[in-house]
C-alpha cells in the first residue's frame, strides 16, 4: 500500500480538523494511506517544508495572518516541481494573478462533496 | 450626556444613543408590548435661506423641533440627519403609532411664524414596529422605517406609511449580505445560541434548539428570517448546516461531561438541504467523524415547506432515521390544510406554532385548537413541544391542562450562547 504525504495550511483550527477528517474519511475507499501534516501560518509552513521530505500535495489557505499562500506555493514548487498545490479561498475570483502558482482552487467554506472531488483531482488518484 | 451623544443644533440625542437605546429596548420589551419607530423626514428647507437670510433654515428647524417634541414625552426623539428624525416608542398597538404620526402631521398643517411670516413645512413619516416578530436588529428596524418614509414621500406631502415586512432589506443590502455570507460562515460572524425546552413532567430542561445568529460588523444583528433565505439562495445553506451539525457535536460532548446523557438537541433542516442528493452522505460522514451517531439529535422541518406529495422523499427521511436521528415538524399548524403528509412523514415530534399559544388563556377557540392538536399527537404517539411560551398566564394554563408537555419560549429560556446555556442547566 502506497502512502501520500499531504500538508494542510490554515490558521483556523476548525478548518484543519475538518479537512483532515474529510481526507481520512475519503481515503477509506482507496488503496492509499495518507500522512497529514498541518501548519497555521506562512512561517510555520515554510519551516515544515524545509525540514521534511517533499509532500505529494498541499492545501493552502490563501489568507494567512503573516502572508499569502503564494509565498508557500513558490517555496514548495522550488523544492519539488511535481508537488500538487491547491489554494483554498472564500473569493477565488480575487486571485486571478495567483492562478499559475496552483494546480487548482478550492472554495471556502468547505462543502463536503466538492472538497472530496477536488481532493481526488489534486492527488490524481 | 457626552457631547458626541447630543446633536449640536437641537440638543436631541444622536444616532449612537438611538442605537444603544433600541438595543436595550428590544431585549427588554415585554411580550404584550412592541417597539415602534417613526422615521420623520422634513422637506428640504434650505431655500428659506434665500428669502430670510443665512441660517434661517436652522432657526426654522429648531422651531419645528420645539413644536413637535412636546408630543413625545414618553419616547426617545433623536436627530439622525439634516432633516431626518427618529422617534422610538414602546406601545401595544400600531394604531397608537399611526395616531402619533397623525398628530405630528396635524401640527405641521398649522403654520410656523417666522420673522412675521407664516411658513408651512411638510414631512413624510415611515413607521416600523416589532409586532409578530421574533427578533429584529435596531439597524434593520430603523432602515425599515426609512424605506416606509421614502414610500410616503413618493405618495405626496404629509403622508404616513406603515412598513410591510418584505421591505426589510434594500436590494443593495441584500447583494452585500449575499457576498458577505461565505466570509461570515468562515470567520464565525455567524454563531450559535441555544433555547431550552422545558418538560413539565420532570420540571427540567430536556433539550434545546440550536439557532444561528449573524452579527454583521457594519449592519449589526441580521435576523435569521433574513439571512437563512439568502443562504438558501446562494448555496451557503449547506456549509451553514454542516457548521450547525459540528456545533451540535461539540455541545453533546459538553453535555456528556456534565452527565446529561439523554439531553436532546434539535436543528432546523431546510427542505432544500434535505433535497440535495449528497445530504445523506454528508450527514453520514459528519455522524462518523464527529461522533454524532447515537446522540439525541432531532431535525426540524418547517411544515409549510413540506410538499404535498411526500411519498417520493420518504426514503430519504427513512435514511436519516436509520442513522439514528429524529424528525420533527416545526411551526405545526401554519402550513398544510391537509394532514395526509403525517402518514408518510416518519415524524417523532411536532412543534406547535406559537400562534396557538400566544394569549391562549384569553381565547377559548385557540385553547380548543391547541388541545385538539395535542390529543391528535397523543393518538399518533407523537411527542409535542409548544413553542413561544412567553408569559406566566400562558404557562399557567398549559401547565394546568397539559402537565406532560414540553415547552419552549422566552419565559423559560431566552436564546443564549453555549456557556450561558450550560450555566442555566446547572442552576
Amino acid at each position: 500500500m502506497s502512502e501520500k504525504r499531504v500538508l494542510i495550511v490554515d490558521d483556523v483550527d476548525f478548518n484543519i480538523e475538518f479537512e483532515s477528517k474529510l481526507i481520512k474519511n475519503l481515503m477509506v475507499g482507496f488503496k492509499t494511506t495518507i500522512h497529514i501534516d498541518t501548519a497555521g501560518s506562512v512561517e510555520e509552513a515554510l519551516d515544515i517544508i524545509a525540514k521534511n521530505d517533499p509532500y505529494d500535495a498541499m492545501i493552502i489557505d490563501m489568507n494567512l495572518p503573516d502572508g499569502t499562500g503564494v509565498e508557500i506555493a513558490k517555496v514548495a514548487r522550488e523544492k519539488d516541481e511535481s508537488v500538487r498545490l491547491a489554494a483554498l479561498t472564500i473569493y477565488p475570483n480575487e486571485y486571478e494573478k495567483e492562478r499559475p502558482y496552483f494546480d487548482l482552487f478550492m472554495k471556502k467554506p468547505i462543502m463536503v462533496e466538492s472538497f472530496k472531488q477536488n481532493f481526488v483531482r489534486l492527488l490524481q488518484i | 450626556m457626552n457631547k458626541s451623544h447630543v446633536d449640536a443644533l437641537t440638543g436631541l440625542p444622536t444616532y449612537g444613543v438611538l442605537r444603544s437605546h433600541l438595543e436595550t429596548l428590544l431585549n427588554t420589551v415585554s411580550p404584550s408590548e412592541m417597539v415602534g419607530i417613526l422615521f420623520i423626514e422634513f422637506e428640504d428647507i434650505s431655500h428659506f435661506n434665500d428669502a430670510f437670510g443665512y441660517n434661517a433654515d436652522k432657526s426654522i428647524l429648531l422651531d419645528l423641533v420645539e413644536h413637535i417634541r412636546t408630543l413625545f414625552s414618553d419616547a426617545l426623539f433623536a436627530r439622525i440627519g439634516t432633516y431626518s428624525f427618529v422617534v422610538v416608542k414602546e406601545t401595544s398597538t400600531t394604531e397608537e403609532l399611526i395616531s402619533l404620526s397623525q398628530n405630528i402631521i396635524n401640527l405641521l398643517r398649522e403654520p410656523l411664524s417666522f420673522q412675521k411670516n407664516l411658513l408651512y413645512v411638510s414631512a413624510a413619516i415611515g413607521i416600523a414596529h416589532t409586532e409578530n416578530r421574533e427578533e429584529v436588529s435596531p439597524l434593520l428596524l430603523v432602515k425599515q422605517a426609512e424605506y416606509a418614509m421614502r414610500e410616503a414621500k413618493q405618495q405626496g406631502i404629509n403622508r404616513i406609511v406603515v412598513s410591510r415586512h418584505k421591505e426589510l432589506l434594500s436590494t443593495q443590502d441584500e447583494l452585500r449580505l449575499l457576498k458577505d455570507l461565505p466570509y461570515a460562515i468562515e470567520r464565525e460572524e455567524i454563531y450559535f445560541v441555544y433555547q431550552g425546552q422545558f418538560n413539565y413532567g420532570t420540571s427540567t430542561f430536556v433539550g434545546a434548539e440550536i439557532l444561528a445568529r449573524w452579527e454583521h460588523p457594519d449592519l449589526g444583528m441580521i435576523p435569521p428570517s433574513v439571512f437563512i433565505p439568502l443562504a438558501e439562495k446562494n448555496g451557503m445553506i449547506t456549509p451553514l448546516m454542516t457548521r450547525t451539525l459540528i456545533e451540535a457535536a461539540s455541545m453533546f460532548e459538553k453535555l456528556e461531561l456534565r452527565g446529561k446523557h439523554t439531553f436532546s438537541l434539535s436543528i432546523n433542516l431546510p427542505f432544500q438541504v434535505l433535497m440535495e442528493e449528497s445530504f445523506v452522505d454528508t450527514l453520514g460522514f459528519l455522524s462518523d467523524a464527529y461522533n454524532l451517531a447515537g446522540r439525541h439529535l432531532t431535525f426540524e422541518i418547517m411544515e409549510d415547506t413540506i410538499p404535498d406529495h411526500l411519498e417520493s422523499f420518504s426514503s430519504r427521511l427513512t435514511e436519516i432515521k436509520s442513522l439514528g436521528f429524529k424528525l420533527a415538524v416545526d411551526d405545526y399548524g401554519t402550513g398544510h390544510t391537509s394532514l395526509t403528509y403525517l402518514q408518510y412523514f416518519p415524524v417523532d415530534y411536532i412543534k406547535i406554532d406559537r400562534s396557538f399559544i400566544t394569549g391562549i388563556q384569553k381565547e377559548h377557540k385557540r385553547f380548543m385548537l391547541f388541545k385538539s392538536i395535542v390529543d391528535m399527537a397523543d393518538a399518533l404517539e407523537l411527542e409535542v413541544i409548544a413553542e413561544g411560551v412567553e408569559t406566566e398566564e400562558e404557562n399557567e394554563i398549559l401547565l394546568y391542562y397539559f402537565d406532560h408537555l414540553t415547552v419552549q419560549g422566552f419565559l423559560y429560556s431566552r436564546p443564549s450562547k453555549a456557556e450561558n446555556f450550560l450555566s442555566l442547566l446547572s442552576s
